[in-house]
């Protein structure tokens, strides 16, 4: 079952299959390496909905939790990525479906920063 | 011809340029210390070249403002030094391939790779250089290992003949190279590697955090006081004080001359805390009263900066921030600005929005005591026991967090969620750290020592012209009335203008009990920033937003300058 970053366990690792958030969003994480077909596993979170850091290729990022909690991952059962995942389509990845408004609402709270602060391109689907 | 240094935020960049040029330039160990570009030059087979190392970005396809300004210089330069870190190939060569697209000629120096070789990550450099096509140098520009063969290579560096294979994109051809010419050892988290986590974890994070700045603020404390009362006060009673008898002398120990080198004299001697003249206190306040502790300070912080525990404080830090309307990395501006505001203000360009940059402008100016006016505080009011101190800086910090709040509430704009690269933990190498130190020092005494002249300079030109004696009838309402200080003090009001420190200093001779001296200093700190401060802040700010920073402080002021009097005399707590 997929889930989102934040419902990782600690030390749990995943495989980012997808992003619930906008171009902007998706675009920077890519960036940094954070993409579909990843392997990362979680080092740690801090209370309040602080960031959640992740592990990738044994470098650490401190993702924001509302940016987090739109990072979909495929929890890996035997410790390892499965691999066969490594190239999901990317532009794809960057999902536009109907768990975007439910997931939206619930983060309120933090979700109306997470396109790094830049609204024009956040929910123009 | 100019060459760029490009690549990723925290690889190196400014490692590189300073051994490149010889010019140093800061580099610690979090992204974004470089923001906006800096150039430098350098010989090149007789020919003098210029370098410039450009802001650290992961993509030609911005996405902040340091990217833009990547993007912009890439199509002014002739050769691209692309720095990537060695252990982290991988990411580094997104943006490589997209620079390998411009058909710049470019050269690849694969930095940290003492660091990539000490967790057994294995590079075929020679693979690499002919799968891209450029010429491919290993680096370690901390050390300076492999700069000599950089610069030599720069002269064969050549557009790339990497071809992406059509329908695949670029990260599927980076893992293609990736594949061909590294090896990672397969290893879960280590001893090491989870001691170093702990300092992210939830509960022992933030205990850690506050053993830290404890430390760093015990460390700062103590040593600088030791090194000013056992060091350069000891100096300066040994070396200049006869120095300063002699010329004392020969003014004939009175007059204008007199009173301006030298100052008044206590009981009839030279009190170099007291007597406010030029070659006096002018010179006691920065070399033996501030320096020692702006050289602890600058050590402590050059030291976490460079092992690299700011970001996680940041981290730690970032749900606060939150509330601030700011994020995590707004830590290292306010940092920076316990040192010197001037510094945390520029440093306040890493944040991403305007909201961002205005509310920490506004928090440094308002509520960050400076180095040099804390050195002052402490000299003051350290001799009436440390609840005195607790008091200021207690004051301080809830203003910090309570202002930060209400200008988050009333600041429109957003506040990005943090997205930071948390770099491993380095061993601080003792060269750069020392000459990272020697840096800010030059810069404190080139720009402290002329300013905290012309401020003694101007206490003097303003006591003799009696302009003082005039300002402080006017102003008694306010500041006797309000403040519950003295008349008088309103000069350190006024010079605090130009330099806080002298400001602090003004206050000694006046002979204030603990409570006015607890308001004044929290006063001091508030009210106005240093004119430093104030020139730097405009420029950051522009006019409007400054003007807007300005209202918000004084009104800060009346409220807690106020308040704190009233409360201090009320409670009877002294």
């Amino acid at each position: 079952m997929p889930k989102s970053l934040i419902d990782l366990k600690k030390e749990e690792k995943g495989v980012i299959i997808s992003f619930n958030g906008g171009k902007e969003m998706s675009k920077r994480l890519m960036d940094m390496g954070i993409r579909t077909g990843k392997t990362i596993s979680r080092v740690s979170s801090q209370i309040l909905r602080g960031p959640v850091i992740l592990s990738i290729d044994g470098r650490q990022t401190a993702v924001g939790w509302g940016m987090a909690s739109r990072v979909m991952v495929e929890p890996a059962r035997n410790g390892r990525g499965s691999g066969n995942s490594e190239y999901v389509d990317l532009k794809s990845g960057v999902s536009r479906d109907s768990t975007e408004s439910r997931e939206s609402f619930e983060l309120r709270e933090s979700g109306d920063s997470t396109d790094s602060g830049n609204s024009r391109d956040s929910d123009d689907s | 011809m100019r060459v760029l240094l490009m690549g990723n935020p925290n690889v190196g960049k400014s490692a590189v340029f300073s051994r490149l040029t010889g010019t140093h330039v800061l580099a610690s160990n979090y992204p974004g210390t470089t923001v906006e570009y800096v150039r430098g030059s350098m010989k090149l087979a007789d020919q003098t070249v210029e370098v410039v190392d450009v802001p650290g970005a992961y993509s030609m396809e911005p996405s902040n403002r340091a990217e833009e300004v990547a993007v912009r210089m890439l199509a002014g330069g002739d050769v691209i030094i692309n720095v990537i870190d060695a252990a982290n190939l991988e990411r580094n060569l997104y943006l490589s391939l997209q620079l390998l697209q411009s058909g710049k000629p470019i050269i690849l120096a694969l930095n940290m790779w003492d660091e990539a070789l000490e967790q057994g990550i294995a590079t075929d450099t020679a693979a690499l250089e002919k799968l891209l096509g450029v010429p491919v140098v290993t680096t370690c520009a901390l050390t300076g290992d492999g700069l000599p063969l950089l610069k030599n290579r720069i002269a064969e560096a050549r557009p790339g003949h990497l071809a992406i294979p059509p329908g695949q994109d670029l990260w599927q051809t980076i893992s293609t190279v990736v594949g061909k010419t590294q090896k990672k050892p397969e290893k879960g988290p280590d001893f090491r590697q989870r001691l170093a986590d702990l300092t992210i974890q939830p509960i022992a994070g933030p205990v850690i955090a506050l053993l830290v700045l404890l430390l760093s603020f015990a460390f700062v404390a103590l040593l600088g006081d030791w090194l000013h009362e056992e060091v350069m006060a000891e100096l300066f009673e040994w070396l200049w004080m006869p120095v300063a008898v002699h010329i004392s002398g020969a003014l004939g120990q009175s007059g204008f001359m007199h009173d301006l080198l030298i100052g008044g004299l206590v009981d009839g001697t030279i009190d170099f805390e007291q007597s406010f003249g030029l070659i006096t206190t002018g010179l006691y306040i920065p070399l033996a009263l501030v320096m020692p502790f702006i050289f602890c300070f600058y050590l402590a912080l050059s030291l976490l900066e460079d092992i690299g525990y700011l970001p996680r404080l940041g981290v730690l830090v970032d749900t606060m921030m939150h509330r601030m309307g700011l994020h995590g990395l707004s830590i290292v501006p306010m940092m920076l600005g316990i040192g010197c505001n001037v510094p945390g203000a520029m440093a306040g360009r890493v944040l991403e929005t305007r909201k961002q940059r205005l509310i920490t402008a506004t928090l440094l100016a308002i509520a960050v005591p400076c180095m040099a006016q804390q050195a002052m505080v402490v000299g003051l009011l350290g001799r009436a026991g440390i609840a005195g101190l607790a008091i200021v800086y207690g004051t301080l910090f809830i203003l910090w967090v309570l202002l930060g709040m209400i200008l988050n509430f009333f600041f429109r704009g957003d506040t990005p969620e943090m997205l930071i690269e948390i770099p491993p933990y380095r061993r601080p190498y003792w060269k750069s750290l020392s000459k990272k130190v020697y840096m800010r020092m030059s810069g404190f005494t080139r720009s402290a020592l002329p300013y905290v002249l012309l401020g003694v300079f101007l206490v003097n030109m303003l006591y003799s012209l009696g302009i003082i004696a005039i300002m402080s009838r006017i102003f008694e309402p306010v500041i006797s009335g309000l403040f519950g200080l003295p008349g008088e003090a309103v000069g350190a009001l006024v010079i605090g203008f130009l330099r806080k420190d002298v400001a602090v200093g003004m206050l000694a001779p006046l002979g204030l009990d603990p409570v006015q001296l607890i308001v004044a200093s929290v006063v001091l700190v508030i009210y106005f920033p240093c004119a430093a401060t104030f020139v730097v802040m405009f420029k950051e700010l522009g006019l409007r937003d400054m003007f807007t920073a300005l209202m918000i402080m004084i009104v800060v002021v009346v409220v807690v300058g106020g308040g704190l009097n009233v409360l201090l005399r009320t409670t009877g707590l002294f």
